[in-house]
């Protein structure tokens, strides 16, 4: 089970938020101080972490750089109500994985999270319903069925999968393909998705005309 | 100021000082340059036979020497050389000014022959030479008096002639003539500051009283301040003054809607939480309460909708210039907000599209507030376009422009109403779907600090809504 530690102190929303994680399938600690949270880091291992900027006892930025400054890698995604540039800058210094705006509903909330922590590569494996793409072997199962992919196929697929639900601009998808120089105008991309498509099912894989693909979460 | 007056007082004394002493010097020397020139005088008035020996001595009144030297001004004309640059001896007002004080009969005259017979000598003086020198001397009598003198042998009378003067009546006449060139200037100095001091004070009285006016103020009081009464010096900044304060009263103004706008349009959204929360607390049917919460979710989402809303529109509204504008692909920030939103428009089964011109000219402006335009945009389009529309992104070049179009199969918005929509909270009358009523509005804004504006027109296939917005590059 994945854990999570949430350091909110907002009562309404930790409890909140630990409802819900809970209920998505997390095992949740949520803590509500900034020093509370540092020793509870100190003491166990998580997958990831939500943390708000304004804390008592530590402010969220100044915890993040001191678990930074510890070479900790663990994902961190902040939540705050702060939502300027300004802030998103100061949190990614700081070393923040992602940051999130508190109104934000919990179902992107969730997504977000799982997405952190497939790209940490933790699990070792990327898992989208009866789709599991497993990152140490290069190999993608289908219903248990191992599948014939390609190692650029591969890459897309990884790509797609680590955001699940979100749609991946051409151009990222590009990146992973043929590093940061782009593909200029080739079809190249068309061709591996054309074929994934014939590999995992049309349904699970729409294309956005004009701007990327998108894994479905929930195929019909 | 009062600097000021120190530092002119202390400069004038040291002028007056310098310029006083370099007068008494060259008035020295014009006293000695007389005195050389009255013993000439003296000896051609006398002028003794030198053959002829006189063993009585002639007894002359000071009067009648002055009289004889200064009633015949010819012989005080230059005799001999003189280290002088000029010659001021011998013009009319000097002599008169010698004349008024009596110089002349201050001084003692003696006519020596070589041998010893004192030929002649004005009355009063002593019958023994006064000086041994010859030429300038100096000397203390048995009085305590000190004398200068002017002595020279002549070889043409074989005589020797000695003049002497008083230095206390030298002195007493060289401070004469000093304290009379600085006396008015340090009794006027005074008298110029003071008037000086004063003028200043009254130019500077309007600016006191514009100052003490605007401390007068209350934080709120905004009217401008009264140009008429300024003096002309002043008025650039009390112009200055009233635009800031117009500029502030603006902003305040923009505050205090945004304030009661917020108030207002919150209420709805926190009343329908409110109604949904006590359904969901007392419904007893699971479908019912369902649905309730159901409602409750949307409720809340508008809320939030909302209070982002009023941010993004307040940040936008104070009146900044210029935002921070730098080189923007449009087709970059088209590609983004088009991902973040397709999966909204996949949901309800829409078909999202997009199209960027290759090789589309990059233009300038704010990267942030572009996004937040076109995702307004394009979730307006997402939100109002029934399930299984079509909505279409397009940015193109339309000659020295970029030109983004957002349009849709949906609704659309009736004509009459096209112009009304960017006004804050206004809702188009045939809409059921609910919306915040300031997705536009911020649109527009954006578009103003673009300098450029948004079209309505209609969208694909004959129906819907397209809004274009073209950068000129």
């Amino acid at each position: 089970m994945l854990k999570l530690l949430i350091v909110e102190d907002d009562v309404a929303l930790g409890a909140g938020l630990q409802a819900a994680l809970t209920d998505a399938g997390f095992e949740v600690q949520w803590v509500i101080n900034g020093l509370t949270a540092w020793d509870v880091l100190q003491k166990s291992s998580f997958h990831a972490m939500v943390l708000d900027i304004t804390l008592p006892g530590l402010d969220g930025v100044t915890l993040l750089k001191r678990l930074r400054t510890d070479a900790s890698t663990l994902p961190v995604l902040m939540l705050t109500a702060r939502d300027t540039t300004r802030d998103k800058v100061q949190c990614f210094e700081a070393g923040a994985d992602d940051f999130l705006v508190k109104t934000t509903d919990v179902e992107e909330l969730i997504a977000r999270l799982r997405a952190l922590i497939r790209r940490s590569g933790q699990t070792g494996h990327v898992q989208v319903g009866d789709l599991t793409l497993d990152v140490d072997t290069q190999s993608v199962l289908l219903a248990g069925q191992l599948l014939n992919v390609s190692g650029s196929e591969f890459k897309v697929l990884r790509v797609l999968m680590e955001s699940a639900g979100q749609v991946v601009p051409r151009s990222r998808l590009e990146q992973a393909l043929f590093g940061l120089k782009r593909g200029g105008e080739s079809n190249v991309l068309e061709v591996h998705i054309h074929h994934l498509r014939q590999k995992i099912g049309e349904s699970r894989l729409k294309t956005v005309r004009g701007v990327g693909y998108t894994i479905v979460l929930a195929p019909q | 100021m009062l600097l000021l007056a120190l530092v002119s007082v202390a400069y004038w004394v040291v002028i007056a000082t310098l310029t006083s002493r370099d007068n008494i010097d060259r008035l020295n020397e014009l006293y000695d340059v007389h005195l050389a020139r009255t013993a000439k005088a003296f000896l051609q008035l006398i002028d003794p036979d030198p053959e002829a020996v006189q063993t009585t001595t002639l007894v002359l009144k000071p009067t009648e020497i002055d009289l004889l030297l200064n009633g015949t001004p010819a012989s005080l004309e230059p005799v001999g050389t003189t280290h002088l640059p000029y010659t001021p001896v011998g013009s009319q007002d000097n002599h008169a000014a010698t004349r008024r004080l009596q110089y002349g009969t201050h001084l003692h005259y003696q006519l020596w022959r070589e041998s010893g017979n004192l030929l002649a000598m004005s009355a009063g003086a002593p019958s023994t030479l006064m000086t041994q020198q010859l030429g300038y001397s100096d000397s203390i009598d048995a009085q305590g008096q000190t004398w200068r003198h002017y002595s020279f042998h002549d070889a043409a009378h074989q005589a020797r002639v000695v003049v002497s003067e008083p230095s206390a009546f030298r002195q007493a006449l060289v401070r004469h003539i000093v304290v009379d060139a600085t006396l008015p200037l340090a009794l006027g100095l005074p008298i110029l500051l003071g008037l000086l001091w004063l003028s200043i004070r009254r130019g500077l009285r309007p600016l006191a009283d514009l100052g003490a006016e605007i401390a007068r103020r209350q934080s709120d009081t905004l009217t401008l301040l009264p140009v008429e009464q300024t003096p002309t010096e002043a008025k650039p900044i009390v112009l200055a003054l009233n635009g800031l304060l117009q500029r502030l009263a603006h902003t305040l103004e923009q505050e205090r809607r945004f304030t009661d706008d917020a108030a207002h349009q919150l209420r709805t959204p926190l009343a329908a939480i409110q109604a949904q929360l006590y359904a969901v607390r007392h419904l007893q049917d699971p479908q019912q309460r369902g649905e309730a919460t159901h409602r409750l979710q949307d409720s809340v989402a508008r809320a939030i909708r909302l209070v982002n809303q009023m941010l993004a529109l307040a940040r936008l509204d104070p009146e900044q210039p210029a935002p921070n504008f730098t080189e923007v692909s449009f087709g970059d920030i088209a590609e983004s907000v088009c991902a973040d939103l397709a999966p909204a428009a996949l949901q309800r089964d829409q078909t999202l599209e997009l199209s960027v011109q290759p090789g589309l000219s990059s233009l300038r402006g704010n990267p942030d507030m572009l996004s937040m335009l076109l995702t307004n945009l394009v979730d307006n389009a997402i939100h109002y376009t029934p399930r299984g529309g079509q909505i279409r992104v397009q940015a193109e070049q339309d000659g020295a422009a970029v030109a983004l179009l957002v349009s849709d199969n949906g609704p659309g918005i009736a004509a009459h109403e096209r112009s009304r929509v960017f006004e804050r909270f206004y809702r188009v009358a045939a809409q059921s779907e609910p919306g915040t009523g300031l997705g536009l509005a911020i649109c527009r804004r954006i578009a103003e600090l673009h300098h450029t504006q948004l079209e309505l027109g209609d969208g694909l296939h004959g129906q819907g809504l397209s809004v274009c917005v073209r950068f000129a590059l």
